[in-house]
């Protein structure tokens, strides 16, 4: 039990730190040093036009969904090893098209571009459950 | 209860908790707390950092009021970089006491500089009392602040006019003279009709490029060929979905911008491409049908009475 409350609560927090991360990580990728990144990155996360806050908000929903799905689904006294990697393909494919997403916004030129964000929990809920298959596939043939 | 039942609850539970504090503090920071904070980054913080307080505060209205005494103090000296945005924050926050400090800078005696102008034109209309004195500017060789911050007061008269013409048409300001007259398009629907004419007819094609776009900013004035959108398609990216987007607003007005917007459709920008179907759907073929619509009823109506034997409604 002690490695599903790891995992929920890993879960929860990878989700809120990938939208800062992206964002961070694109602003020092073109140029601006690491520190003045993350310290514009806080600034603005309250901030008109900017809503930093609001964004990993988003982007972390679909995370804390997944993270009480896993709650209950490896709670049982032995969870199958395939549960295990499912939950994993399901993060991975829900991480993968997390930073996709972003990075794709910040680094378009298109004014419009923000309103990518709004479709990123559908996106990120779209993808999890393909990773969730993806994930007990492969653990299938190892289990046999 | 089971304990492992009980830790499932237990750590739903602070994940509720969790989210309960993130909505509190989305709410407090975008309230009179966040105001608070703003405040004192006005008063202690560089000047980039009070140019992004103001910017903030803007957004507040009245639950910004906590910082409008770090507003007024910073708008005492105008020079200050952020002078500008505290002055459009406090006039969103309090509009009374953005009338008063206005009245007060009127009635100092320091001359009007470039930054003074561009204070009284971030205060808008509540600054009209201003405006003999920041029209006094004109006279002066660099007067491309008095452009905007009149336009932005709501003093846009012949003589504006004129003299932003005459600066555009070239000269060392002629850029900020051309955005001057991109920031009358906004104005567009509180201007007389001839002078837009003068705009939109002068023999200086980059002004009546500019003077076609004003009208397509005026209801029911302007069709797409007057709008200064036509064309778009063959108009680099950022610019057509600027044109999508202003033609998605215009409704039925743009129906001669539909063959562009259907080019727009095989686009091989995908969010090109979203975007026309976005117009499509949400601007012109809605507010096109509901007249078609109508038409159809009036024709059956026609029909129905000539069959009665009744007269034409028209006749």
């Amino acid at each position: 039990m002690k490695r599903v409350v790891i995992l929920f609560w890993f879960t929860i927090v990878l989700g809120f730190v990938v939208s800062p991360v992206a964002i961070i990580g694109v602003t020092a990728a073109k140029g601006t040093p690491f520190t003045s990144a993350a310290s514009e990155w806080f600034g603005n996360l309250f901030r008109l036009g900017f809503n930093e806050f609001l964004i990993a908000l988003i982007g972390g929903l679909p995370f804390s969904g997944a993270a009480v799905f896993s709650l209950f689904h490896l709670s049982a006294e032995q969870a199958p090893r395939g549960r295990w990697a499912g939950i994993a393909g399901a993060l991975g494919a829900g991480i993968a098209m997390s930073l996709w997403i972003h990075i794709s916004i910040l680094t378009s030129r298109s004014s419009t571009a923000g309103i990518g964000f709004l479709l990123l929990p559908f996106a990120i809920l779209f993808v999890m459950p393909i990773g969730y298959l993806a994930g007990r596939l492969i653990a299938k043939p190892r289990a046999t | 209860m089971t304990s492992r039942r009980r830790v499932i609850w237990l750590n739903l539970g602070l994940l509720g908790l969790l989210f309960a504090a993130a909505i509190a503090a989305w709410v407090g920071m975008t309230g009179s707390i966040g105001a608070r904070i703003y405040a004192k980054t006005l008063r202690e913080g560089s000047a980039g950092e009070r140019c992004k307080a103001a910017e903030a505060l803007e957004s507040f209205d009245s639950s910004g009021a906590p910082a409008v005494p770090a507003l007024l103090e910073i708008l005492r000296n105008p020079e200050d970089p952020a002078a500008p945005l505290c002055a459009r924050a406090l006039r969103e926050i309090d509009p009374q006491a953005a009338y008063e400090y206005v009245t007060r800078l009127i009635g100092n005696s320091a001359p009007l500089t470039p930054a003074t102008t561009s204070v009284f034109g971030n205060f808008g209309p509540i600054a009209w009392r201003a405006i003999p004195l920041v029209r006094g500017a004109l006279s002066r060789p660099a007067r491309v602040h008095a452009f905007a911050a009149l336009i932005d007061m709501g003093d846009y008269d012949d003589e504006l006019i004129a003299a932003i013409i005459k600066d555009a048409r070239g000269g060392v300001d002629s850029w900020g003279a051309r955005l001057a007259l991109d920031r009358l398009g906004d104005v567009a629907n509180r201007i007389q009709p001839s002078l837009l004419e003068r705009l939109t007819s002068d023999s200086t094609p980059v002004i009546s490029a500019m003077g076609k776009t004003i009208p397509g900013k005026v209801g029911n004035q302007s069709g797409y060929a007057s709008g200064g959108l036509e064309g778009f398609p063959h108009s680099d990216r950022g610019y057509q979905e600027y044109a999508l987007d202003q033609l998605s607003k215009q409704g039925a007005r743009a129906a001669d911008a539909i063959p562009d917007i259907l080019t727009e459709l095989h686009s091989k920008s995908l969010l090109i491409r979203f975007t026309a179907a976005w117009t499509d759907a949400h601007g012109i073929l809605r507010t096109i049908r509901a007249p078609r619509a109508s038409r159809r009823t009036e024709r059956s109506e026609q029909s129905g009475a000539r069959r009665r034997g009744r007269c034409h409604p028209r006749d």
